[in-house]
Formats: structure tokens, sequence, C-alpha cells
């Protein structure tokens, strides 16, 4: 069974005039029908207003279908009896890490979420000592959160999701405030929770090397899903990401511009290893070629 | 015209038990027209920095002088300075307030009392230079796009017309077409009009791409003040304080180790890309 199931998914955001009146409905996403499988690493990709978060909320309930349905482990999230089943079971992790945290103490902090749940005493703590040490701030855990850096604040914040014990975090653009080391970490986290403990990841970002390793690109454009596809295949089409407002890795554009000036290159390489690997083989390749035109 | 900081400390909470030494012994000249990246992990004073260059806060001790005058004499006109030093924080679009985009822009010249053609021409320019068509003058300014926001918000910094602009991640949260337009306008800007711009970013690739000299911060102190190259040949070093390389460098570097004859001192696609070509290049002649 898969753990999220869009189908024809729509939603609207309602505009109002000065007096509260409706003056017209904005379609923020558009006939998205997808599905994601446990286990599974998510990235979706899209330019500001393409309907990215508002596609997320729906996973957890914050917001619910339009039109179509939106189905996450099993339940319908458009009915109001499902809504705590369904947010215990798809937890969110949002932009800035200070919106986040309530503690005083880290593991106050990520102790919060099970408590309101009605987990017992000593649960909790295990919980608490778990969810820190799979997102490596253990050591923190009687530290202030004010005292943290964002990317530690950030994982305390994924931190209070684990301890909720969810099938599958929603991370809507977990980075994006955040300094190169803290970045990597958080990315670092996401992956070891996906692979180590096999919980779904949904990651949305702008930063396109975070999802050189998901499993599935979507990317968004205008409310609905308009490409879909391993990052390989999804970041092969240089001039179509651009199009759509978007970018490609570095070292794939880095790639893309040495083929364009005629070094026969593959398409959609991802990783430095990867370009280096290929420039080496073109190296040999020449040399064999010099030995053949000398012997 | 320079902004000059001589052995400038900053302790937040002095004379308390928290004392934090925030800044500690700055040295720093801010030149005409110079692109200037300013990076750190957070945390390393670069925004306590940054509130220095107007004269937001009052260093602990060392001297700041504009033009060769201390800003903290007595009777410095602070109020220049601040419409001198323009300062553009995170997220600017969330203090956009007025019912226009021509409105909002006219705001920062209508409170230094000038005479209102001027206050439209300043407002009309500085629109013109972060590229904002006229026909969003009228509108909302929160009916436009995030990027959009993001623009009109520092053409209100524009329209007081400053000589040093300082933005403070003007980029964090755009979306990558969104991130070049603010940039690319930005060094259009700095090339039409002369003004220094102070940009503070944590996107090494960002920094290698438009700026000419790079500030690294740490623990409040300056770590390297140098061009791109120079600093990013201190991988290592700027690893150990919590930044990176862009990521070009890095293939650099690695290629390098694999017996490719690149330079490792390109920071950007297009230097890497002539580096590489070269290298395959001379390894065909050979």
């Amino acid at each position: 069974m898969n753990i999220i199931e869009a189908n024809h998914l729509s939603y609207d955001y309602t505009r109002f005039d000065e007096e509260g009146n409706v003056e017209g409905k904005t379609r923020a996403v558009s006939d998205v029908t997808f599905s994601v499988a446990p286990g599974q690493f998510i990235a979706i990709l899209g330019h500001n207003g393409s309907g990215k978060s508002t596609l997320a909320k729906h996973i957890n309930a914050l917001l619910t279908p339009a039109e179509g349905t939106m189905v996450v482990d099993g339940k319908n999230t458009a009915e109001e009896a499902n809504i705590w089943d369904v947010r215990q079971c798809a937890g969110m992790v949002f932009q800035n890490p200070d919106n986040q945290i309530i503690g005083q103490v880290v593991e106050e902090d990520v102790g919060f979420g099970p408590e309101n749940m009605g987990v017992p005493t000593e649960e909790i703590w295990q919980r608490v000592e778990e969810s820190l040490k799979a997102v490596g701030m253990y050591a923190y855990r009687k530290h202030s959160p004010n005292k943290l850096s964002g990317g530690q604040k950030q994982r305390v914040s994924i931190a209070g999701v684990l301890a909720m014990h969810p099938k599958c975090i929603v991370m809507d653009e977990p980075t994006a405030m955040l300094d190169p080391n803290g970045r990597k970490d958080v990315i670092r986290a996401a992956r070891a929770l996906n692979q180590v403990e096999g919980i779904t990841i949904i990651l949305i970002t702008h930063y396109m090397e975070e999802v050189i390793h998901a499993d599935t690109v979507l990317v968004m454009d205008e409310g609905k899903v308009v490409m879909q596809g391993a990052p390989r295949e999804i970041f092969s089409q240089v001039e179509r990401l651009k199009e759509l407002r978007l970018d490609v890795p570095q070292v794939t554009l880095l790639a893309y511009e040495l083929q364009k000036s005629g070094l026969p290159l593959p398409d959609g390489i991802l990783t430095e290893q990867e370009l280096t690997a290929e420039l080496k083989k073109l190296k040999s390749a020449e040399r064999q070629g010099d030995g053949g035109r000398k012997g | 015209m320079a902004l000059k900081l001589e052995h400038v400390s900053y302790v937040y909470g002095a004379d308390t038990e928290l004392a934090v030494r925030a800044l500690d012994d700055i040295c720093l000249e801010i030149p005409e027209g110079q692109f200037i990246g300013l990076i750190g992990h957070t945390g390393s004073g670069k925004s306590t920095l940054v509130q220095h260059l107007n004269g937001l806060i009052e260093p602990t001790e060392g001297t700041i002088t504009y033009c060769g005058r201390n800003i903290w004499e007595k009777d410095f006109p602070k109020k220049e300075l601040r419409s001198q030093v323009g300062l553009v924080f995170q997220y600017p679009e969330h203090q956009l307030f007025e019912v226009d985009v021509f409105s909002d822009v006219c705001f920062g010249p209508k409170n230094l009392g000038l005479p209102k053609e001027e206050i439209q021409e300043r407002a009309k320019r500085a629109l013109e230079l972060v590229g904002i068509p006229e026909e969003y003058y009228k509108q909302s300014p929160f009916e436009l796009s995030g990027g959009q926001k993001r623009r009109v918000a520092i053409a209100g910094v524009l329209a007081m017309q400053p000589k040093i602009l300082v933005l403070d991640e003007p980029t964090a949260g755009l979306d990558p077409r969104g991130r070049d337009e603010i940039l690319s306008q930005v060094a259009h800007l700095k090339k039409e009009t002369g003004i220094s711009v102070v940009l503070v970013s944590h996107s090494m690739e960002d920094v290698a791409n438009y700026v000419e000299r790079i500030v690294v911060m740490n623990q409040g102190r300056i770590l390297y003040d140098d061009t791109p190259s120079a600093v990013f040949g201190h991988v290592k070093e700027l690893e150990e304080v919590g930044l990176a390389a862009p990521q070009v460098t890095y293939i650099l570097h690695r290629l390098k180790e694999n017996g490719f004859d690149v330079d490792v001192k390109a920071t950007t696609i297009d230097e890497a890309r002539d580096t590489i070509l070269k290298a395959m290049r001379e390894e065909r002649e050979c």
C-alpha cells in the first residue's frame, strides 16, 4: 500500500476584498496525481509560487483538497475523524527553526510532541533520547535551544517530529536559512532517517544539490506536476529546468557547459566523482587514440 | 568617501556575567565602487558588523569614520549617514507597508524632506534600477511575487541614493531564477551608479560569481580579506569554520588530484570550463 496517494487533487485560495467579501479564487494546486511508497525519498522542486508548499500542507491535513482526494496511510485527510491519525503519521518541518522551537531546554522541546499525545513519561524520555541520537544532537540535550546554530536548531525540530514516531516527514525548505555546514547536517540527518529508520521523506527545496540522492523528483509549475522522474532524468534537461526558473547542481551545469564546448560527456552527471571518472575516460581514450595513430 | 573601521570591538551585555564579545578588533575599509562579499557561519558576527556600518550600534572599542570623520562624534549628522549607507535587512519584503509600490519606494526620500518632484524622480529611478516596470507602480506590493517584492524593498533603500548598499542575505528563500535576477540587478546597479555593495551571503556560489573581494568572519574576527580565488584557495580552513568553497572549486581540486593539469583557482562555472578545456586540449597536443 502506498503511504501517500494524491488523486486529481486541486486547491484554491480564496481572495477577499477589504470588506471581507469573496473576490475570487486562485488555483494553487491543480489536478495533481502522485503516489509515494513507504520508505521512499521524494524531492519537490518548483519556483516561488508554484504550489509546492500548498501541496505539502495537504500531506498532514493542514489543508484539505477542494477537489480530488489525499489519502495518507490509507486514511482520507478530508475526513475530520482522521486528522489526528494523519498528523501522527506525517510530521512536518518548516523553514524557520525559530518558529518551531518552544522548549527552554532541548530535551524538553523534543518531548513536547509525545507528551501531547499522552505517551507515558518513561517512554517519552526513551523517545527523546532515540530521536536526538538519530539527528546527532544527543550531546546538546541539556542545552538551551537559543544558543544553538541554525542547523542545530533545525535538527532539534526534526527530532521533535521524530519523537512522535511518524511514518513520513515532510520538510518544507528546511535549509533555506542555514549556512553551508548547517545545510549539510540537516540533509545528512534526513538521509539517515530515510535509510536507517526507513522513514518516508518528502523534501521541498531550492537547492538542487540536495535532491541528487532522492528516489524521485517532482517538479511543479503553476500548481501542476510538470516533470517527474529520477534525479538523473530530471537534471539532464538543463534548458527545460531553466524555463521553469530552476537550476541544476553546479557539477551538472559544468558538465553541460563542457558538453556544449565539444567534450563528448554523457547527460545528467550528478556528482563530482562521476564527472572526474568521465573526464578520465575521455583522457585515456585520447591517449589510446594517439597511440593508435603513432603505431 | 570611504567608510573605515579601526580596531572595532563590540561586547553584548558588557559588565554583566553574560558578556559576549561579538566583534573583536575589526579593521576594515570600504572604499568607493567595490563589490564585497561578507561570509561567515551563523553567529560569526556578520550581522553585528553590518549594524555598525550605519551607526545602528556603537562600538565598545575602536572608531568608525566616514569621509574621515568619526561617526560617533557629538555633532556628526547621523541621519545623513543613514541615507548614505543603505541597509537592506533579511526578508526586507516584510517591511513593505504602503498601498502601492510607488508610494512605498517614495517613503524614504519623503522622510528626507525633499521636494515632491525629486522624490518621484528618485523613486522612478530606483524602481528602474531594480527592473520593476511602470505597470506595477500602482499595484499593491502584497500582490507581487517573492522576488518582485524583494526588489521593491531594495528600491526603497536605493531611493535614498546611498553610496554604500549593504544587503543581508538578499536571496534567502528565493528560487534559482529569482536569485540570479536579484544578484545580476545588484551587479548592474553597482556598475551603473558606482556605489559600493556589501553582500552578506551563505551561498559561496553566489559570492564567487559576483564579488571582487571577500571578507570572511569567524568568532568576531576577520579571518580572510582577499580576492575570491585567494579566499577559496583555503578550502580546509573554510570548512573548519563552518563554511565551504563553491562546488566547482571542489571539482577542480579532485581533477587535479587525478592528474589533470587544471587551475584550482577558478571559482565560477565559466572559469572552470575554460581551465578544463585547456587541460584536455594540452593533453591532446602532447
